[in-house]
């Protein structure tokens, strides 16, 4: 037995978030309740996002403060593509991907020279230019009347999108975690931590920092392709700030630079803010008390926690 | 003579695990000017630090006139008759020398007339200041700006200054001055500890030597005993 | 082509806009020169010295200016306690700096949570404004300016300038500055900084509170109206450089400017994206401002 813990422990993708995984994939063979699969569609979109965050903010140090307009950007993307010259939405979600990975390919050229709260501000205010062209161009995407995107299946049961979001979900654990492992993720944080000591140590940072910046915006774009045509329709508010903030909150409470962290965050998360709407305000209030609470007390977050106890079991 | 500062046993680290100072002990005794020597990294500056308050010490006890100020807040230090001169030098740099000299008076600022007083003073000790009083104190050259820094130290007429490397970047004939400045201090009956890179120098103004290394004690005496420089340096080199 | 009349009025229009984003840009900049906090909860402050001054007048019908006042005097109480029971705490268990800034900005996004949240709880989403606190109007050259506007924008003026005075001639506003310009140094001369960090946060506070309280009859009290200010604050305090005080005033100029004209010109939804652009070029060619920071070291960090 202890054989096999220690055989999970030094594999680089061993970790709760893919227990949490594999035991998703056998859910909907249970569970046929569509609230529960709903909540738990939420909790999967909301924590690959925050995955991606993390693989930005916990890697190279940067906090995309935009980063829900790269999202909205991919959703409306695959929207238009599909309303107007009707992609189906199993291409159209590639394009979104597409399209968001080469904005964040230029925003990351944007915040190039910039640190710290400085790059967020960058990040965050071509967030919101990107969040005003969508509102204002009402012509094109009729703004925040919504715009309707036809959805990928054709029936009530939440099960399929359950599936679709999954794969997405493993595909992005994957790949993060591979990146993240590698000698590529090492550049990354060397970057993150001194970007002049990095510099010395011959790892370019401008390549680095935008390729992280890309490949964090493509899974933020594919996802809003995702939700674009689960949820049907789309307004301007899929990229607003207060996005932003939950995804990223989820990202710190989970544990920045673990990648794993805020996916099981959200799995906590979402469901216990949804079972506390009956509440209305007290639960934000909570959800803000959670916030600074976790940044006071323990800023390492639900994978600063995993890795003090396991150190613990083992000793 | 009675000891004006005692450091005993003194353990601290800027992290929980590793510790730069691993029991050291100090004695200062009143109008000397004592001197921490040892090569880079011993934990010359860590221990300065954990006298006036900026560092919190792990273990032991440090007493400055018989009461304890192990662990003290750095404001109240000061108002103990203590102060910090580190290394780098910390001018508000947006601010005119006036300034800064007002501010050095902080825990004095009630009373405006003994400000005044101890800037004159300061003028007197160093003309060149009243002349640049209105100046931005980022604008001085490097030598000023060490003045500047000497003068804020002494609006509190401090019992004891803790002096870091007060020469480090000033050109020789400006680090000459500097030691004259020093022992003029010492002169006027304040307490000096001096850690200093220019061991001959430390050496030949100073009343005692403390040598450090790797955190810990190493040999000490009166500068007599450490008349032959090269014998002393030999082995940090 | 904009008639002289209606030029007028647009100029007067971005006069009181921008002395609205003076007072809450300044307290944005000063929590973030001395504490290197950035600040995401500002408009929350603003928006509760707003509902106070609609509660004290409105609903206890005192004059307006003892309205005001005690919206400044609450809203810096509340900022005293904020700082104290968040970001002392925090400030004792952070060793590291460089995460300092980030950590802490996360800490005001819950904040702004809780107070939009707390406010909405207790006094539900309802727009609760007032017509004017003062009546009457003038006419000069053809235009009619509100008695109510110009009290308010005068109000502004007078708090700003107090407030520059209070920060370059008192010996607590030197000390306050000296904190930013150098924190060591601060501690070398015997600086609290714990009570300096208190006192700044409070002032900040304040000012956000006079600034909602004072021009409440052109922005009704609501839970969310803090967002706007918010990112017209930061748009004006990256413009002149973070942490640099001196200069807001201009900068809050030239962003009402922008906006008042781009909403005039182009409709009200386009208007931020000019001033996006603005920013954004300015944070590309210089980053660190128009007129440079004066906050030591903040760049690294």
């Amino acid at each position: 037995m202890t054989k096999y813990l220690e055989q999970f422990k030094s594999s680089k993708f061993a970790n709760p978030g893919l227990i949490l995984l594999f035991i998703l994939a056998f859910v909907p063979l249970f569970i046929s309740d569509q609230f529960i699969l709903q909540l738990l569609i939420s909790a999967l979109l909301f924590g690959t996002l925050a995955m991606a965050f993390d693989f930005t903010v916990g890697f190279i140090n940067v906090v995309n403060f935009g980063f829900a307009a790269f999202w909205g950007a991919g959703g409306y993307t695959s929207a238009l593509l599909a309303s107007k010259l009707g992609v189906s939405p199993w291409i159209g979600i590639f394009a979104g991907l597409f399209f968001s990975a080469v904005l964040g390919f230029l925003v990351g050229l944007l915040t190039l020279r910039l640190h710290g709260i400085f790059a967020a501000v960058m990040a965050w205010f071509t967030g919101l230019g990107l969040m005003s062209i969508v509102t204002n161009w009402t012509s094109f995407t009729r703004g925040p009347l919504g715009l309707m995107s036809p959805m990928f299946f054709d029936t009530m049961d939440r099960g399929p999108y359950f599936y679709v979001v999954l794969v997405m979900a493993i595909f992005s654990f994957f790949a993060l975690l591979a990146i993240a492992n590698s000698r590529i993720g090492l550049f990354f944080k060397a970057i993150g931590q001194d970007e002049e000591a990095a510099k010395a140590s011959g790892v370019n940072p401008t390549w680095y920092r935008v390729l992280n910046f890309t490949i964090s915006t493509a899974i933020a774009g594919l996802l809003g392709g995702f939700y674009a045509h689960y949820i049907g329709i789309l307004t301007p508010d899929v990229m607003k700030t207060s996005q932003t903030i939950e995804i990223m909150a989820l990202a710190y409470v989970g544990g920045r630079g673990s990648i794993w962290g805020p996916l099981v965050a959200a799995f906590f998360f979402i469901p216990v803010l949804t079972y506390l709407q009956p509440l209305m305000e007290i639960r934000l209030i909570i959800y803000g008390l959670v916030l600074i609470g976790v940044m006071i007390f323990y800023p390492g977050g639900i994978s600063a926690l995993y890795r003090n106890l396991w150190d613990r079991v083992k000793a | 003579m009675i000891d004006l500062l005692k450091v005993e046993d003194l353990v601290v680290g800027y992290y929980e695990d590793i510790n730069i100072l691993q029991g050291v002990n100090l004695e200062a005794e009143k109008q000397d000017i004592t001197a921490v020597l040892g090569p880079n990294g011993v934990g010359k500056s860590t221990l300065l630090k954990s006298i006036c308050g900026f560092l919190t010490p792990n273990s032991g006890s440090i007493s400055f006139k018989g009461d304890s100020i192990s662990g003290i807040e750095p404001h109240k230090a000061i108002s103990k008759g203590l102060v910090y001169l580190p290394q780098e030098l910390t001018l508000f740099h947006r601010m005119t020398v006036r300034e800064n000299l007002q501010l050095g008076g902080w825990t004095i600022r009630g009373d405006k007339e003994l400000i005044e007083k101890r800037i004159e003073e300061n003028f007197e000790r160093f003309p060149i200041l009243r002349e640049k009083a209105g100046q931005h104190s980022g604008n001085l050259s490097g030598g000023q700006q060490r003045m500047v820094d000497l003068g804020r130290a002494l609006m509190s007429n401090p019992e004891m200054l803790l002096v870091d490397e007060p020469t480090a970047g000033l050109a020789p004939n400006l680090a000459g001055e500097m030691y004259d400045r020093l022992i003029s201090l010492s002169d006027e009956g304040r307490t000096i500890l001096l850690v200093d890179q220019n061991i001959r120098k430390a050496i030949e103004i100073s009343d005692y030597i403390y040598a450090l290394e790797l955190g810990k004690n190493k040999t000490q005496g009166p500068r007599e005993e450490f008349a032959d420089v090269k014998e002393v340096i030999k082995d940090w080199l | 082509m904009i008639s002289g009349q209606s030029l007028a009025s647009l100029l007067l229009a971005a006069i009181v806009r921008a002395g609205l984003y003076t007072l809450t840009a300044t307290g944005l900049s000063l929590i973030f020169g001395v504490m290197n906090v950035p600040n995401f909860a500002h408009g929350e402050l603003y928006m509760i010295g707003a509902y106070i001054a609609v509660f004290s007048f409105a609903g206890l019908n005192l004059p307006p200016l003892v309205a005001i006042l005690l919206a400044a005097i609450l809203g810096f109480i509340l900022g005293a306690i904020i700082e104290k029971s968040f970001f002392y705490p925090l400030r004792q268990r952070s060793k590291r700096r460089k995460i300092w800034i980030m950590n802490t900005f996360l800490v005001t996004v819950g904040l702004s949570l809780l107070l939009k949240n707390l406010i909405q709880a207790i006094a539900g989403t309802k727009y609760r404004g007032i017509d004017s606190y003062w009546q009457g109007g003038l006419k000069v050259a053809g235009i009619s300016i509100s008695v109510d506007r110009l009290v308010g924008v005068a109000i502004a003026a007078v708090v700003v300038l107090a407030f520059w005075l209070f920060l370059q001639k008192t010996t607590i506003g030197k000390a306050i500055r000296a904190t930013a310009q150098d924190e060591t140094g601060a501690k070398v001369v015997g600086i609290d900084l714990n009570n300096i960090h208190t006192l700044t946060f409070a002032l900040s506070a304040m000012l956000a509170s006079i600034a909602g309280a004072s021009l409440l009859s052109l922005n009704p009290a609501y839970p969310t109206m803090g967002l706007m200010p918010l990112f017209s604050s930061w748009f004006v305090v990256i413009l002149v450089g973070l942490g640099n005080i001196a200069s807001i005033p201009v900068g809050a100029l030239i962003i009402s400017l922008i906006e008042t004209f781009a909403a005039y010109s182009v409709g009200s939804g386009w208007q931020r994206l000019f001033s996006l652009a603005l920013i954004i070029i300015i944070l590309l060619f210089k980053p660190r401002g128009l007129f440079g920071s004066d906050v030591k070291g903040v760049w690294e960090r």
